[in-house]
């Protein structure tokens, strides 16, 4: 392989435990969805946290982090599209995978705040905010919370298929930096740069503050 | 270069890679395709199909009346024993639901399954089930007891849940 250049930091540790957990949850609330209707319920929840801390995190967290160190405009994307086997290697999302993100974590706010207002077809089971709208009302929330997990799930196929793109074309692995926050490749450009510890601490606070209120109404 | 020697193996994956996804796209295509062409097939929808519709919407929208108010801390008991009136009601009428000719077989786009005509005893107890379930409904609303009520709409939920695995599709 390529020479071996030293390890430069890329995701701090809640990005990645923002991640990760957030792999396993949506795996769970796919498998639990009409059948485990307790369990859907909270993965739904901690999903709501996770997605809480992001946007906190995307304002406040580690440099890679932030919404406004990655989202770029139009032309930045289309340049970086143009050049993508030439394109400098920068730590961090690039112009393209930043819309990537916001797509999946947009879906993702749509996804869950559907499932708030979601009602089984026989009236037993419910979202923790469905008690404010209509059975009718919420069968039309529940055919959209199933429809946009289609959605979701074109776009968690396009995010993989990226990633195997970059491994198989680029030679880039995208996925280790993600598990360990460091990546080795050579002619990295920048450098995370960390948030203080307080700072993840009142992200904590916040995002459980969030799901209980939530899972108080219901 | 160690990196031209493995080039093969890159070359193997990324061919495996687009055979697995040619292999999912067309798979998904063909479900689409077939549930395309079952809804073709269907004829004209007997009236009996938007009563059944109707009848249990409004089954479910009483029922998530009884569940709302039970999430309370203080149920309104007259509300709970209004639903469970209008489910006792529309629960005796399911038998007028499902005329001959009304079901999958016959051509009709509909989520009841075949096994409603074909099974006809079974249909009649589960729907017997119900209408037991829903009388005490009524009573445990008559007599203000959320305790039982909280405990019995699980039996209630059992028995809706039941019908449709055996009886509608999805």
């Amino acid at each position: 392989m390529t020479p071996k250049t030293t390890p430069v930091r890329v995701w701090d540790l809640p990005t990645r435990l923002f991640h990760w957990p957030l792999v396993v949850l949506v795996v769970v609330a796919w498998l639990t969805a009409g059948e485990q209707m307790n369990i859907h319920r909270y993965s739904g929840y901690a999903i709501i946290g996770l997605l809480v801390f992001r946007l906190y995190w995307g304002v406040f967290g580690g440099s890679t982090a932030r919404f406004s160190s990655f989202v770029r405009g139009p032309g930045a994307v289309l340049a970086y599209v143009r050049n993508w086997r030439t394109a400098p290697l920068v730590a961090g999302h690039n112009p393209l995978g930043a819309l990537s993100v916001l797509l999946l974590i947009g879906l993702l706010i749509v996804q869950v705040g559907l499932g708030l207002f979601a009602i089984d077809v026989n009236g037993i089971e419910s979202g923790p905010l469905a008690q404010h709208i209509t059975y009718e009302a919420g069968r039309w929330v529940s055919e959209v919370h199933e429809l946009n997990f289609r959605f979701l799930q074109a776009a968690i196929a396009l995010h993989l298929l990226a990633i195997a793109v970059y491994l198989l074309g680029k030679r880039r692995n995208l996925i280790t930096p993600m598990i360990t926050g460091q990546d080795a490749v050579a002619g990295l450009q920048g450098e995370l740069q960390p948030a203080p510890l307080w700072r993840l601490a009142v992200g904590v606070v916040l995002s459980a503050l969030v799901v209980a209120l939530i899972a108080q109404a219901g | 270069m160690p990196l031209t020697l493995s080039s093969d193996i890159w070359s193997h994956a990324r061919r495996g890679l687009m055979g697995a996804a040619l292999v999912l796209l067309v798979a998904g295509c063909g479900q689409q395709a077939s549930e395309e062409a079952a809804t073709e097939a269907a004829v004209p929808a007997p009236p009996a199909v938007a009563e059944r519709q109707e009848g249990f919407k409004a089954m479910g929208a009483a029922f998530k009346v009884v569940n709302d108010q039970l999430k309370s801390d203080a149920p309104d008991m007259a509300a709970i024993a209004e639903a469970a009136d209008r489910m006792n009601g529309l629960a005796g009428e399911i038998p007028t639901w499902f005329p001959a000719g009304s079901g999958p077989d016959d051509g009709v786009k509909t989520d009841a399954l075949a096994t409603v005509w074909s099974d006809p005893e079974g249909f009649a107890a589960a729907q017997v089930t119900l209408v037991t379930a829903t009388v005490t409904l009524q009573q445990l609303a008559a007599a203000g007891d959320a305790a039982g009520l909280r405990e019995h709409v699980k039996m209630v939920g059992a028995s809706c849940g039941g019908c449709h695995d055996k009886y509608k599709a999805e």
